[in-house]
């Protein structure tokens, strides 16, 4: 028994052996051969290497951020030699992010962020390397401005910055002079939660499940096509090696020999191409966010996995493709005639997907542990999977009724594919999963962020922005000087500007304000918003067709909706309307005894318009005549700014004038919708759907090469009939076009099998975590645009081969 | 020297393919109706002849002429069109489409013409009839004998009622029967349409069908009637 199974075993080594001799010295034929496959295994190792250094990448580029964070670090009210002051001035440059901070040491000794020996003193800063050279750069003329007078004494290390290219600086500053609601005190850089990638929030974890499933099965089915390259020519050698006695079982270990070389060599070459394209792959930025070169490492168990897996399943296809090819001494036969696809099995795969999914999604159970996850994986795996099933029967479903009408070009496609579906079937199936997936995981991703997080703010504005001190940093009296430097500002058309305070019950009618800090709403239940404008300014806040110098308005708060359409206050939270000749508190909370103001007895009540001010409370609005602002103490100031449409580069003039009177001075574009969505919702779903985007793409290409290779190999095999067809005068164009059916037609199938499906996915998968389904249309139309760019694509390419092959040395048969 | 009322004529072909001359100051003609049959061993010369002759290839040097058209002076475009409306093709392994019935394959060549779908299968029905197979029409070619797909191909290459047919060893894949049925029937069919045939083989007995031969050796050739006359 013992020794059956040792001779078992070797002659299956010898004959996997033989197979790998074969496809490595068969000369120029199994060269080909393998090449094709090792490119193909080579291409998708390569993309599941960089899958498996995700993690890592991932991982690693947080901790650098936590590692630097000011956010959650341990916080001091007395300075000590060890303390410091830190003042976020993030801004932004063109369409880049500029991590920005202004430091001020307490003592001789402070605590320094990771990357930066020594802090910068004033007038100074120190500047990641990227920043140093578009400053230095024509790039960067517009940016320099931003820090005129400041000199550059350093550069910030590797270790202080999440990626090569992230753009950010420390600058040192004497203005930051104590304890405020933008400058915190701080003993050390760091700590902060434990990252919360992804394991605590079970809709972000669905999405990552989902989404890593979508892009990884169809570049494993795209590694089983791809052992399957070139399997024609093997086949004719393979009938060589029975006419010289080799038995059936013996060649199909033969054959899985050579896939198995193939696929080694693709392992090596993955590994190289990994390696490779680790630098172009860092200089990536997803959403302001890179990693370092040196960051990209595969996560040895996984690569590990991948190093087994490829191999194993190169031999388990071949075998499982040879079950269906009877290799005879004079050729070979493919188990003919065609069996009709049945539809009920592969109704089985999605089935089962669902059914495992489903009990998660009605009854309501919480998805938590590795179980439930690796529940929603299998789920999820064989929904899509069974979108891969699916595929052939509906392929040879719809074809088989094409008719063959058209032109002749639309003729050999359709009769091509009636032929045969399955070579068509096996590369799009690829595809397929992934858009399917994709679609899903976009559908799971709008729905958990639109039920989540509406949108209070109104429609974004074409060409104005909003420059800000919303922490009081600058005096009343900068105020008016801001203004008048705003309005000076190249590209700037008009400025409007208001400063912001509260206004409540005067301390001795039974409140007191708290000693410093935000206002307190437990202290003062009764709060108003305090607009202090002129007439030309409140015009842009409130609908009123009289203002003039003296005049006060009230508008009352915007009361939340269920449906989520406008927030603000409850309306039993609400303040009652201001009565004419109530005396408030002007800016309550900004020390003891606050100035006292009379509602004057000319307030009117309007509505508030749709705008960028803060006006989302209880607002009395109030011109200098009726308020004189020296009242207010450590007002907020905010300026509306309008552009003109003509200066694209206004925008980063009017960030530099911010810059310049103070950078802790926010200036915002308000048509940029991502950096408003950014400052409302968590980036790590935006980073999940960016990258879900960004590898879609990258499937999409990687099986469009695999399209790519298959239809080379078609022509090739096709070489004395396109001589022949050119013989008789067939246009090029007439084979051209063929080409694109014969390649678009599977693949509008595939996607609209997709799309049905992934809606469906996706609309099961919002049941599991509760949520409305909101179709991404523009997602979705944006992933059909780069499908079809694949098969455009594939088209063009493979032109000038069938060019070639028209030739007529195809037709020499001596 | 030009035969008067030719309806092909070459001169002076030279075609070399690196060092080997393939045709080296060939002459050639053929009159509508004629079937001429180019002879020769293996790497002789004679596809080669039979290539340029149709515009497939052009030669190094020399003229192919087709009535008032200079094929040698032709673009690609030009000689496809030429090719696609007046000349038809036999090979030695068919050449059929796979993919399409013998029905579409041979109604193909009228539908590069741009016969509309119905009239050219009306047509390609005919020629199939009169090449008796018939019963192939909704068939695919690997579901029909050799001898069956060759024949096939012959009503391809006569579909479009074409004035010349290149065979090119149209037998060399058949057994004598089915051999000497398809040549008996593509001449009859070539005579009653008056197309001439350009018959390349190495098969005496094919080349009896012929009513002149020639033999190309070492690029030369020798036309085997030229002392009679």
């Amino acid at each position: 028994m013992e020794k059956d199974r040792r001779h078992l075993v070797g002659r299956w080594c010898r004959d996997l052996g033989m197979g790998v001799r074969f496809a490595v010295g068969g000369g120029r034929e199994g060269w080909i051969r393998t090449a094709l496959t090792a490119l193909g295994v080579g291409l998708g190792v390569a993309v599941l290497l960089t899958a498996a250094a995700v993690p890592h990448a991932v991982s690693t580029a947080v901790a650098r951020d936590q590692a630097r964070s000011d956010t959650f670090s341990p916080r001091s009210t007395a300075a000590t030699d060890r303390t410091l002051l830190v003042a976020q001035t993030d801004t932004a440059y063109r369409d880049r992010s500029v991590r920005g901070r202004l430091v001020r040491p307490d003592g001789d000794r402070p605590a320094t962020p990771p990357g930066v020996p020594r802090l910068p003193g004033p007038g100074e800063m120190v500047v990641s390397p990227a920043l140093a050279d578009l400053l230095a750069s024509s790039d960067g003329a517009d940016l320099r401005d931003r820090f005129r007078g400041v000199r550059t004494v350093g550069r910030i290390g590797a270790e202080g910055l999440t990626g090569p290219d992230e753009l950010a600086y420390y600058q040192g500053s004497d203005r930051l002079t104590g304890v405020r609601a933008g400058t915190t005190r701080i003993t050390s850089f760091g700590g902060g939660p434990e990252a919360a990638f992804p394991a605590t929030d079970p809709q972000l974890l669905l999405s990552v499940l989902v989404g890593s499933v979508a892009l990884l099965v169809p570049v494993a089915v795209f590694i089983a096509a791809a052992v399957r390259f070139g399997g024609e020519r093997r086949d004719r050698r393979l009938a060589a090696l029975r006419l010289v006695g080799t038995d059936r079982a013996t060649t199909r270990r033969i054959a899985a020999g050579e896939a198995l070389a193939g696929a080694l060599l693709g392992l090596l070459i993955g590994a190289a191409v990994f390696l490779a394209a680790r630098y172009p792959l860092s200089g990536i930025r997803v959403l302001d966010f890179g990693v370092f070169p040196s960051d990209v490492v595969p996560d040895w168990r996984l690569a590990a996995l991948v190093a087994l897996a490829v191999p194993a399943c190169s031999v388990g296809v071949a075998l499982l493709t040879m079950r269906r090819i009877t290799v005879e001494p004079l050729g070979v036969t493919r188990s003919a005639p065609p069996v009709r696809r049945r539809l009920w099995w592969r109704l089985l795969l999605p089935v089962a997907g669902a059914a495992l999914l489903w009990p998660m999604a009605v009854g309501g159970v919480a998805m938590v542990g590795v179980w439930a996850a690796a529940q929603v994986v299998a789920g999820t795996s064989l929904l899509l999977l069974g979108v891969a099933a699916l595929l052939p029967w509906l392929l040879d479903a719809v074809v088989s009724r094409l008719g063959a009408g058209g032109g002749p070009s639309w003729q050999l496609a359709v009769r091509r594919l009636q032929l045969s579906t399955t070579a068509a079937a096996r590369s799009v199936s690829g595809i397929t999963v992934a858009v399917a997936g994709v679609v899903a995981v976009q559908l799971l991703l709008a729905g958990v962020q639109t039920n989540e997080l509406p949108d209070p703010l109104p429609a974004p504005r074409e060409h104005q922005m909003v420059v800000a001190d919303r922490d009081g940093e600058l005096p009343v009296a900068g105020a008016p000087g801001m203004f008048e430097r705003l309005r000076e500002t190249r590209g700037v058309r008009s400025v409007y500007g208001a400063l912001l305070s509260y206004a409540g019950p005067l301390p001795s009618e039974g409140h007191r304000a708290p000693a410093g800090g935000a206002p307190d709403e437990e202290s003062y239940p009764v709060r108003y918003r305090l607009v202090v404008a002129d007439c030309d300014a409140l015009r842009q806040m409130v609908r009123t067709d009289r203002c003039v110098d003296g005049d006060t308005f009230y508008a009352p708060p915007k009361v939340s909706r269920e449906d989520g359409t406008e927030t603000g206050l409850l309306a039993a939270d609400a303040p009652p309307v201001p009565r004419p000749g109530t005396r408030l508190a002007v800016s309550p909370d900004a020390g003891n005894r606050p100035a006292a103001w009379t509602v004057p007895r000319t307030v009117r009540t309007v509505d508030t318009l749709p705008n960028f001010f803060s006006l989302h409370e209880a607002n009395l609005l109030a011109t200098p005549g009726a308020l004189d602002p020296a009242l207010l103490r450590s007002p907020s100031t905010e300026f509306e700014v309008h552009l003109d449409p003509d200066r694209p580069e206004a925008v980063e003039y009017v960030r530099n004038t911010a810059a310049q009177t103070d950078p802790r001075l926010q200036a915002m574009p308000l048509w940029d919708t991502s950096t408003r969505s950014s400052e409302r919702q968590p980036e790590l779903y935006d980073i999940v759907r960016a990258a879900l985007q960004a590898g879609a793409v990258g499937v999409l290409c990687l099986i469009g090469a695999g399209l790519l290779i298959s239809v080379l190999e078609q022509l090739r095999e096709r070489r004395l009939l396109l001589s022949a067809l050119d013989a008789f005068g067939t246009p090029r164009r007439t084979l051209g076009r063929s080409v694109l059916w014969q390649t678009a037609i599977p693949v509008v199938l595939g996607l609209a099998l997709a799309v049905g499906c992934g809606l469906s996915a996706g609309l099961l998968l919002l049941h599991l975590v509760h949520k409305p389904m909101l179709p991404d249309w523009p997602g979705i139309a944006a992933l059909a645009g780069t499908a079809g760019a694949v098969v455009l694509t594939v088209t063009a390419l493979s032109l000038p081969l069938l060019w070639r092959l028209m030739r007529p040395d195809g037709l020499r048969t001596e | 020297m030009t035969p008067a009322g030719s309806l092909l004529v070459a001169e002076a072909l030279h075609k070399s393919f690196g060092q080997t001359h393939a045709l080296d100051g060939v002459d050639f003609s053929i009159h509508p109706g004629e079937v001429v049959a180019v002879m020769g061993p293996s790497g002789s010369g004679k596809s080669t002849l039979l290539h340029c002759l149709a515009g497939i290839v052009l030669p190094d040097s020399g003229t192919v002429r087709y009535g008032d058209h200079e094929v040698t002076g032709m673009n690609d475009a030009q000689r496809s069109a030429l090719r696609r409306a007046d000349f038809g093709f036999v090979f030695q392994f068919g050449q059929l489409v796979p993919e399409l019935t013998c029905l579409e394959n041979v109604a193909l060549p009228l539908r590069l013409n741009g016969v509309k779908r119905k009239e050219a299968q009306r047509h390609a029905r005919e020629w199939l009839e009169r090449l008796e197979v018939e019963d192939t029409g909704g068939k695919r070619p690997g579901e029909v004998s050799g001898g069956q797909g060759q024949r096939v191909a012959v009503a391809r290459a006569l579909a479009a009622r074409p004035r010349v047919i290149f065979a090119d060893e149209p037998t060399g894949a058949l057994d004598s029967l089915n051999g000497e049925r398809v040549m008996t029937l593509l001449t009859d069919a070539a005579r009653d349409t008056n197309a001439a045939v350009v018959l390349v083989t190495h098969e005496a007995r094919v080349a009896a069908y012929s009513d002149r031969e020639i033999v190309v050796r070492d690029g030369k050739v020798k036309d085997m009637l030229a002392g009679l006359r």
